[in-house]
């Protein structure tokens, strides 16, 4: 065959070929270069930054004879157990103070008479108009506040075992507590990308202001928090990552703040205290200065407060020269029984004893003795004479009758008087006064009553724990007494 | 005349030999030539071990077929546990090495789905398919505790691990995310790494801006993008579930697979504790 019936034969077989070829492909696929992947290898479980342990600290109990009491309460649907704040309430302890569980909101006004402070974690039961009232004068008396949200735990009392009865959130409820001190929390979390401890909600924060609760801080971890909204003092600010949920913007926001010269604390975050969250970079310092915030709570100590007066062991003055009567032994021994169920310790004594606090109780009129206890207070104590009696309204004979009161028969009677500074002038036949004063150094309770029936009708009250039927003015407290004539206010003062 | 009826009998011959012998030869050669093949993979539910499985095995079917030139992902999935998506991105990133992979969205590349998505060479989406939603959820295992009837040889032989290190290992999944991410998309990428991992969804039309997808388009501009990436033409689309013999799955629609209680009962989110890159919009009763 011919070469070129050869080549012939060739362009007729690769023909279709080339044909089919081009048909379907005009080039081919080159990969370039290899396909990038991560490095799985290289990638690590980011480790939080520990805290070295804070060192135990030596209690103060030796500074009070009775521990300050801390209350945490449980009665508003407070979205926590008591156990997860463990890490608090042991630092509580060790500081000598105490720890008492409201879980009945009745009782709180009865608490508040008596502790230091007051920690409200994730209410979302609503606070009545007088709790928020009984509270905020609580704070301006000197007592404690710490207020803790969280946003993981803004609703689901139930869900911790407290019985939630509102549709509240937890800023909710607690903005409502807070509005008197000018601190409010926002509905959101705040969150950095870039500054955080595992997770873009555990927030690292830097920015600390030097407060009770914020000394000797340098960098703390808070796992969800909530943003402030305050004019007070800010404690801890997020920095220029930190974002708000609600904005997904940010700059300087506040997670926690004091108000009420630092007697009250917020922060928007309560699972810093639980473990092993407690343990990461300055948290177990942060701890350990919120207990101490909390054991340091110093109520001013009113008659408001009755019968939780004293903070000493309580000395009984007895009279060292005189007998006692029966009727008196009987008020003391109500008296020491109600003190003992409180948690005080007494003892009896005819002079007070350094360290302790001192309960008086007298009848009128005032023993010499006494007269240096009661003169600050300045009583002023007269003895007149019975008013002349006057026509009753209505009486043909023009003559007083005995039920129109005033009667003076023909032998004239002198009456005992007590004034009372700011009060008035009270008959003191029936009549109960206590006086209280409070020092740095003792605690004096002063009870006097017209007779010691009288006496026994005021230990009485401090078995009720009530001064109801009591105007209190400052100090002093005069009690219409069961026992006796009468007693009234005369007027004026 | 006599010379010529040789003559022509024999060009006849020759015509025969040299033309239609070696064309038919040729046509019938050319049959061996094969049709390019663009290979569709479809995901439309989260991905869990079953459907993880399917995909591997259809990935698998076109790396081992020099037919199939290329090989198109349609994606609508909430995305779906972290292991069997990594499963699926590490067998696309090998099939990539020879063939390319392009990927479109229906209704849905979230979380896992994008991180599938990020893996491959060319991204189409329509304007309102939901684009995004980067990052890993967790659901704690429960806090470690001694039970009565049950004895183990160490403290998290029973629970896995402390839930801290669980919460932390989040973060360690959430730096692969973010790297596959970053790396598949390269300088296409134009969103920050804060706006990125913030875990949003974006409309495709948004996504685009962003940088997170290529082009808005649809399945058939997906094929005619993989054509002109391997030179192709006059392809043929075949099911590369049909072709690889991976059952066809069940008709549910979403919910699925681990979306499910043991009794039956489908919910809107995984029922077990765990670590998943997916989207769950917020539902009532979820934990």
């Amino acid at each position: 065959m011919k070469p070129i019936r050869i080549i012939i034969a060739m362009v007729m077989l690769l023909v279709p070929l080339a044909a089919r070829t081009l048909w379907f492909y005009q080039g081919t696929y080159q990969r370039t270069g290899s396909i990038p992947t991560p490095d799985f290898a290289s990638f690590t479980i980011p480790q939080p930054d520990l805290s070295t342990p804070a060192p135990d600290q030596p209690t103060n109990a030796a500074s009070a004879a009775v521990k300050p009491d801390v209350l945490f309460d449980l009665s508003h649907g407070n979205a926590y157990f008591l156990s997860e704040v463990e890490t608090l309430t042991k630092a509580i302890d060790k500081l000598g103070a105490g720890v008492i569980v409201d879980e009945d909101s009745r009782s709180l006004f009865e608490h508040l008479k008596y502790v230091a402070s007051l920690v409200e974690i994730a209410p979302t039961n609503p606070f009545s108009s007088n709790e928020i009232r009984e509270i905020t004068a609580f704070v301006k008396r000197g007592g404690t506040l710490l207020v803790l949200t969280d946003p993981t735990r803004n609703f689901g009392g139930a869900t911790f075992g407290t019985s939630s009865n509102s549709n509240m959130s937890s800023t909710e409820v607690t903005n409502l507590l807070l509005a008197p001190f000018g601190i409010s929390f926002n509905d959101d979390y705040v969150y950095n990308l870039v500054n955080n401890d595992g997770n873009f909600r555990n927030v690292s924060f830097e920015q600390i202001t030097s407060s009770p609760v914020t000394e000797n801080l340098s960098k703390i971890v808070l796992y969800s928090a909530h943003s402030i909204l305050t004019k007070q003092t800010a404690l801890v600010e997020g920095d220029a990552n930190t974002f708000s949920s609600l904005t997904d913007k940010g700059s300087n926001l506040v997670v926690a703040a004091s108000a009420q010269e630092n007697k009250v604390s917020a922060l928007g975050d309560m699972t810093f205290l639980t473990l092993p969250y407690n343990q990461v970079a300055d948290n177990q310092n942060l701890i350990l200065n919120i207990a101490k915030f909390l054991a340091n709570g110093a109520p001013e100590q009113t008659l408001r407060s009755f019968p939780y007066l004293f903070s000493r062991p309580i000395t009984i003055l007895t009279p060292a020269d005189k007998p006692i009567d029966p009727v008196m032994v009987s008020a003391m021994s109500e008296a020491q029984s109600s003190l003992e169920a409180l948690g005080y310790t007494l003892d009896f004594a005819s002079k007070l004893e350094d360290g302790h606090d001192l309960l008086v109780a007298s009848s009128l009129p005032l023993e010499d003795a006494l007269k240096p206890l009661v003169a600050p207070f300045k009583l002023t104590f007269t003895k007149e004479p019975a008013p002349t009696p006057t026509p009753a309204a209505g009486s043909s004979t023009g003559l007083p009758t005995p039920e129109a009161g005033g009667f003076n028969p023909n032998t004239e009677t002198m009456i005992n008087y007590v004034s009372v500074p700011g009060l008035g002038k009270f008959e003191t036949d029936g009549l109960g006064l206590l006086l209280f004063a409070p020092s740095e150094k003792s605690n004096t309770l002063i009870m006097l009553a017209g007779s010691v029936s009288g006496i026994k009708d005021l230990a009485g009250m401090v078995s009720s724990g009530s001064l109801n039927g009591c105007i209190i003015q400052g100090q002093v407290a005069v009690c219409k007494l069961s026992s006796g004539s009468g007693g009234g206010f005369t007027g004026g003062g | 005349m006599n010379d010529s009826a040789p003559s022509r009998s024999s060009g006849f011959g020759v015509w025969l030999l040299v033309v239609v012998i070696p064309l038919i030869a040729g046509l019938l050669l050319s049959l061996f030539i094969p049709q390019p093949v663009i290979g569709t993979i479809n995901l439309n539910d989260a991905i869990y071990s079953t459907t993880a499985s399917d995909m591997i095995s259809q990935i698998r079917y076109a790396h081992d077929h020099p037919e199939i030139k290329a090989v198109v992902l349609v994606l609508n999935t909430p995305g779906g546990t972290v292991t069997d998506t990594e499963s699926v991105y590490m067998e696309i990133a090998r099939l990539r090495q020879v063939k390319p992979v392009i990927s479109v969205v229906e209704g849905m590349a979230a979380s896992g789905g994008y991180y599938l998505l990020s893996g491959t060479d060319y991204a189409f989406a329509k304007p309102s398919s939901e684009v995004g939603n980067i990052g890993v959820i967790g659901y704690l295992p429960p806090a470690p505790a001694v039970l009565e009837e049950v004895y183990s040889t160490g403290p998290y032989k029973l629970w896995g691990e402390p839930r801290d290190t669980f919460m932390r290992e989040m973060e360690m999944l959430k730096q692969g995310f973010y790297t596959a991410v970053s790396l598949g998309r390269g300088s296409r990428l134009k969103a920050p790494r804060e706006v990125i991992l913030r875990g949003q969804i974006y409309p495709g039309s948004e996504a685009l801006r962003m940088g997170l997808i290529d082009e808005l388009g649809s399945v058939s501009q997906a094929y005619d993008k993989a054509a002109k990436l391997t030179h192709i033409s006059n392809y043929r689309i075949e099911d590369l579930r049909t072709l690889a013999g991976v059952p066809t799955p069940p008709t549910n629609p979403l919910p699925l697979g681990f979306f499910r209680t043991k009794d039956g009962v489908s919910t809107g989110y995984p029922n077990n504790p765990g670590l998943y890159m997916l989207y769950i919009p917020n539902a009532e009763g979820q934990p």
